[in-house]
């Protein structure tokens, strides 16, 4: 397991940013918590065959709304040396977390590694929190 | 379906990365390349010495130094990457035969606007990586 790290973003306007990481090596058909964000939300994830399930808890008391915009990223996978053997994948989830009148935009990429000679996938995560603007 | 919020849809992480390596270094043949952010402004490589001791070294290719969260086989801490230069992070020689190495690299202004996670598995001298680059 890669323990989760949590840092600050600095923001120019000062709205709370925050950059979650973790990973998990799990079993196919297990769950695993993946990433938490303490009263906000919990990401678990479950691998079965080529498939990727992802388990949103909500923490927060709120309203949480699954956005496909949120959750499209843009970008390249790139491999470097045997990388291909161990079978890389990539996804993305986009998310807005409403409490009363606050909102957190939350997006956050997701990538796999199979490590087949453990019977294993890793799945690590890298998630980016910002609270919306206030609502005019 | 709802209009689009470009606020919400284009805030950081709208764009991203991610980067896959793996490589089974030859014991005391000298570094090899893992992972190469694009812009190869971080590079990572690994040795594997005779022992099957494995050594990670990130270089950080800006011109400033950067900050970043570390997490080595469940141990956390802070960490500066120097400007120019590299950093070598020994993995455990003890204990189990696999060891996780976490790091997530903070942005530094222009030079740096990335937000980067870098997850570096090792076992018996094959060495496994993935990083995650999301543009702010």
């Amino acid at each position: 397991m890669h323990g989760q790290l949590n840092s600050g973003l600095d923001v120019p306007d000062g709205r709370l940013a925050l950059v979650l990481s973790a990973a998990k090596e799990i079993e196919p058909g297990s769950r695993a918590m993946l990433l938490l964000a303490e009263g906000l939300f919990r990401l678990d994830v479950v691998v079965a065959e080529d498939t990727l399930r992802t388990v949103l808890r909500n923490l927060s008391g709120g309203v949480i709304e699954t956005e496909t915009t949120l959750g499209t990223i843009t970008g390249e996978s790139i491999l470097f040396g045997d990388a291909a053997t161990y079978e890389p994948g990539r996804a993305g989830l986009g998310f807005t977390i409403t409490t009363g009148g606050d909102a957190v935009w939350v997006r956050a990429m997701i990538a796999t590694m199979r490590f087949a000679a453990r019977g294993t996938v890793q799945v690590g995560a890298q998630a980016i929190l910002l609270q919306a603007p206030p609502s005019p | 379906m709802q209009p689009i919020e470009d606020a919400k849809a284009n805030f950081f992480g709208a764009h991203g990365n991610v980067v896959s390596g793996a490589i089974a270094p030859a014991a005391d043949h000298g570094p090899q390349t893992l992972l190469e952010l694009p812009g190869g402004r971080i590079v990572v490589t690994a040795t594997v010495d005779r022992d099957n001791a494995t050594e990670v070294t990130v270089h950080n290719g800006t011109g400033i130094a950067l900050q970043a969260a570390r997490d080595l086989d469940g141990t956390a801490s802070s960490i500066s990457l120097p400007a120019s230069d590299d950093t070598t992070i020994p993995l455990p020689g003890t204990g189990s035969s696999v060891h996780r190495l976490h790091l997530q690299i903070l942005p530094s202004g222009r030079e740096f606007p990335d937000v980067v996670s870098i997850l570096v598995t090792s076992e018996d001298g094959a060495i496994a990586g993935q990083a995650f680059v999301s543009e702010t």
